[in-house]
Formats: structure tokens, C-alpha cells, sequence
């Protein structure tokens, strides 16, 4: 079973991405947050909570999801979990910068068949 | 050589008044300038009345021209005229200023060296030619040419703000669809009531954003139509409405000096108010009782309708922020709108020659300010 934390200012979204990832049955939602900002803070004090798999929205008010991997990418872990940033839209100027931070990047909605396609990306 | 051409130039040697038409028809001055004594140049009457000149107030000297021509211009024609005279085939040919009234004269002069045996430069024969009216229309093109491509450049990343958000509700309503067709197939029903729900919400900020484009939309494309009104009795009829609307006591809004008379479009000025005071609503903080604030204040700086709250307040980074279409501040889940209560805002005063400024209140809240006399926000 998989670890995957959601992060997402629309309180649908986060549900919705909850419910795929626990439809799946092969990955849990450990945590879900709002606030960029807050997800960041509990990173800091978890970095042996073997993330596996983040989706991490793009568009927040507080802090964009690049913003938010600027900082993600400063902090060390006991286990690297994979970002996948979730977006509504498909601009190929954010795909290759996702690409810089080692990203994955997909269009909103999550789908089961995506679901599946990335959590057979992350290793064991 | 054609023997008409040949005509005209024996014709130009002989009679002096071919030479006067040819000057008065064809150029706006003419100078010859005595290389040798340097002070000395001879400026036709025309090139003084070109300038704005009476040519009798004028002596034949170089500082004549040269006290009126643009300082930066006078450089590029020395430079320019000493080219020619080290080399015959660099030309002499340069759009200069000349001071004229408070105005400037746009003038194209072009020259010629005339060398003795030897080579050397010893007179200088020029012409001028006024180009005012084609520099201030090249002049005006390039403004209205960056303002057109200001605009592009707006409306681009407009459509691409106005895509993502119309697109987002979008989305998030196909991945419940999905979800829902699973559940079905499973004649699964646990979760229907939530997704119905989920379903209203996303339809509804669709819709709030389909109407505030199209708000938009109507603002810049409608001239406004401008009767006197005063502010007072706008502030009130709208705050009546907002606070109605939201449920709100009445009683939260403070009016001052609000008697001022303004000459504006009135459904516009009431849309722009009823932004700013249900955005006042909409960010009030939960631990404090809402207090606005409306009045009116003029100096000799500007005319301003200042509206203040307690609210949550923004940073002065997001104040700055907040000229950026669609830029949300709060979470869609916390605070409902559209991004764009503030773009119409700002559309608005726009359209009334007016402009907005946010302030940071201290020690907490916002202040809208509205300024009458195109201040720049």
C-alpha cells in the first residue's frame, strides 16, 4: 500500500483525489491540506513519514505549486516521495518546468487509469 | 540628357525666379555656410518662417540655428557633418528639432560639402525640409502601437487565466461524473447526496464566472452613460442590497461627507460598489465586528471615495498583486467569488477616466480608494 498526501485549496478537489486513491486499493491518503503552506510545515516534521506520492495542485493562493517545490525541494527525506502536480490546464511551458523539478504532470481530473499508470512509477 | 531637362537647368542659371519657386515649392529652408569662416552661414527667410521666425530678427550666424536646434540633434549632426567631410559619400542627412514657440519643429536636413581642388571642405550646402506633421503621426503610431500591444499582452494572459478557471469547476464535475457512473455500476448510492452537492457548487462558480466575464465583457464594450448622481445615495441604495443579499446588519456602515455630486454612469458605479462593499463582506474577519467606512475626500491632489473595513486585510505585496485578473488571495472552498470582482472594479473606474488603489489599513482592514482624476493606482 502506497502513502499519498493531496494538496489542493478546493476542498472537491481533495475529496475527489481521496476517494481515487482509496477506490484503488493499492495506495491511502495519509494526509490532505489546503494550505500549501501547511503541507510544507508537516513535511518539515515528518521527513520519515515515507511519502510515496504527492498530488499538489498548481494553482493555490497562498503558495503556486512552484513556489511550493522551491521549497519541497530544500528539504530531505527518509524516502523521496514523487510530486505529480495536478493542473486544469495543459500549458507546456509548466510541463517542462514541472520536468525541471523532477515532476510528473497531469490534467485534473485524477483518473483511476492515471492513478494506476503512477503509482507503477514508484518503487517498492 | 533629356532636352527638356537640359532646358530647365540653363533656365535655373539664367532666370533667379525658377531658382526662388524651386526653393519656395519644393523646400522649407535652404542654408550655405562658409566653411572657411565658420561663423558665417546664409539662411534663407523660409527657414526662419519655418521655425516660427521673423527672418528680419535674424543674423547670418551659425549660433542663430544652433541656440534653437535640440541639444541631442545638434550632436548627431556634427557628428554626421564630420563624417562628410573626411568622406563625400557619407551623407549629411539627418531629422533634427528646432525649437519653435514652446513646440518643437521636426525638420529633415540634408547637405552637401562643396570641396575646393584639393578636397577640402569649404562650403556646405543644405536644405530643409519640415517633417513635423509625419513625425508627430509616427510619433502618435508608436504610442498606439505599445498601448496595442499592451492590450494583446493583457488580454492573452486573460484568456489563459480565464480558460484555467473556467476549465477547473469543469473538470472537477467530470471526475465526480466518473466517480458516480462507478458508484452506479455498482448500484452503489453511499455517496450520491455528497456529489449532487459537490455537483450544485462547481456549477455555480461556474456560473459566477461565466456572468462576471461577460460583466466585463458588457463594461468594455458599452460607453457610459453619465448623469450627475450623488454618492451618498448610490453607497446607500447598494449597501441596502449587499447587505440584504449576505443577510448583514445594516447598521456596519459609516457614511462621511457623501453629499458630492458625480457624473457617471449609475448602473456601472453601483456594480463597482456593490463589488468593493460585498468584497468587504465577503473578507470580513471572523473575530471582529465589520466596520466600513465610505466617505468622500478632495484636496488639491485628487478627488477620492474612500472605502475602509476591518476585515482580514490584505499584505501591501497582495495589494500590489491584486491588479492581476483572477488572482484569488483565499481558497475557492473559504471565500466564493470569482477572481474578478476586482478587475470589474478597476474596468469601472477605467471607463470613468478614474483609477483604484488598495491600501493596507493599520492596524488591520483594506482601503479602496477610488480617485477621480486619473491618478495612477
Amino acid at each position: 500500500m502506497k502513502n499519498v498526501v493531496c494538496v489542493d485549496d478546493c476542498v472537491i478537489d481533495l475529496k475527489l483525489n481521496s476517494k481515487v486513491v482509496t477506490r484503488s486499493k493499492k495506495a491511502k491518503v495519509v494526509e490532505s491540506f489546503m494550505d500549501p503552506r501547511e503541507a510544507l510545515k508537516w513535511f518539515k516534521v515528518h521527513p520519515d513519514a515515507k511519502i510515496d506520492l504527492v498530488f499538489l495542485d498548481l494553482n493555490m493562493p497562498h503558495m503556486g505549486g512552484f513556489e511550493f517545490l522551491e521549497a519541497f525541494s530544500q528539504l530531505s527525506f527518509s524516502r523521496q516521495p514523487l510530486i505529480c502536480l495536478l493542473t486544469s490546464s495543459n500549458n507546456p511551458s509548466e510541463v517542462s518546468r514541472a520536468r525541471e523539478f523532477g515532476a510528473e504532470f497531469v490534467t485534473k481530473p485524477l483518473s483511476k487509469s492515471y492513478l494506476e499508470s503512477i503509482l507503477a512509477k514508484v518503487r517498492d | 540628357m533629356h532636352y527638356l531637362e537640359q532646358e530647365l537647368r540653363q533656365l535655373v542659371k539664367q532666370d533667379e525666379q525658377i531658382f526662388r519657386f524651386v526653393e519656395e515649392g519644393c523646400l522649407d529652408g535652404i542654408w550655405y555656410w562658409d566653411l572657411e569662416k565658420p561663423e558665417n552661414e546664409w539662411m534663407s527667410p523660409k527657414m526662419w518662417e519655418t521655425l516660427g521666425c521673423d527672418p528680419s530678427t535674424k543674423r547670418h550666424l551659425v549660433s542663430e540655428w544652433q541656440d534653437l536646434i535640440h541639444p541631442d540633434d545638434l550632436a548627431t549632426a556634427i557628428e554626421n557633418f564630420n563624417s562628410h567631410c573626411r568622406d563625400p559619400n557619407a551623407k549629411y542627412d539627418q531629422y533634427v528639432r528646432y525649437r519653435n514657440g514652446s513646440d518643437w519643429t521636426w525638420v529633415r536636413c540634408r547637405g552637401i560639402a562643396i570641396r575646393n581642388k584639393e578636397g577640402k571642405p569649404i562650403r556646405m550646402l543644405g536644405a530643409h525640409v519640415d517633417v513635423t506633421e509625419i513625425k508627430t503621426l509616427q510619433l502618435e503610431t508608436a504610442v498606439q502601437r505599445r498601448e496595442l500591444e499592451e492590450r494583446n499582452q493583457e488580454l492573452s494572459v486573460f484568456a489563459h487565466a480565464a480558460s484555467h478557471d473556467l476549465q477547473s469547476p469543469v473538470k472537477s464535475m467530470l471526475g465526480i461524473i466518473s466517480l458516480m457512473k462507478e458508484d452506479a455500476s455498482e448500484n452503489d448510492h453511499t455517496d450520491l447526496e455528497e456529489n449532487i452537492q459537490h455537483l450544485e457548487t462547481l456549477a455555480l462558480r461556474t456560473q459566477r464566472l461565466t456572468n462576471a466575464l461577460l460583466t466585463i465583457g458588457r463594461i468594455q464594450n458599452t460607453a457610459p452613460m453619465k448623469k450627475l448622481g450623488r454618492v451618498g445615495s448610490f453607497t446607500e441604495k447598494v449597501w441596502q442590497e449587499v447587505a440584504e443579499e449576505y443577510e448583514f446588519d445594516k447598521q456596519s456602515l459609516e457614511f462621511v461627507g457623501l453629499n458630492q455630486e458625480l457624473n457617471v454612469d449609475h448602473d456601472m458605479f453601483e456594480l463597482m460598489l456593490r463589488n468593493i462593499l460585498s468584497n468587504c463582506i465577503k473578507y470580513r474577519h471572523p473575530d471582529r465586528n465589520l466596520k466600513i467606512r465610505v466617505a468622500w475626500a478632495e484636496d488639491q491632489v485628487s478627488r477620492r471615495l474612500e472605502i475602509e473595513d476591518n476585515g482580514c486585510g490584505m499584505t501591501l505585496e497582495q495589494c500590489k498583486e491584486s491588479t492581476i485578473f483572477f488572482k484569488r488571495f483565499h481558497s475557492a472552498s473559504d471565500i466564493e467569488g470569482s477572481g474578478l470582482g476586482l478587475g470589474i472594479v478597476r474596468q469601472i473606474a477605467k471607463r470613468h477616466g478614474a483609477s483604484v488603489r488598495l491600501e493596507p489599513k493599520l492596524p488591520f482592514g483594506l482601503k479602496v480608494v477610488v480617485c477621480f482624476d486619473g491618478e495612477e493606482s
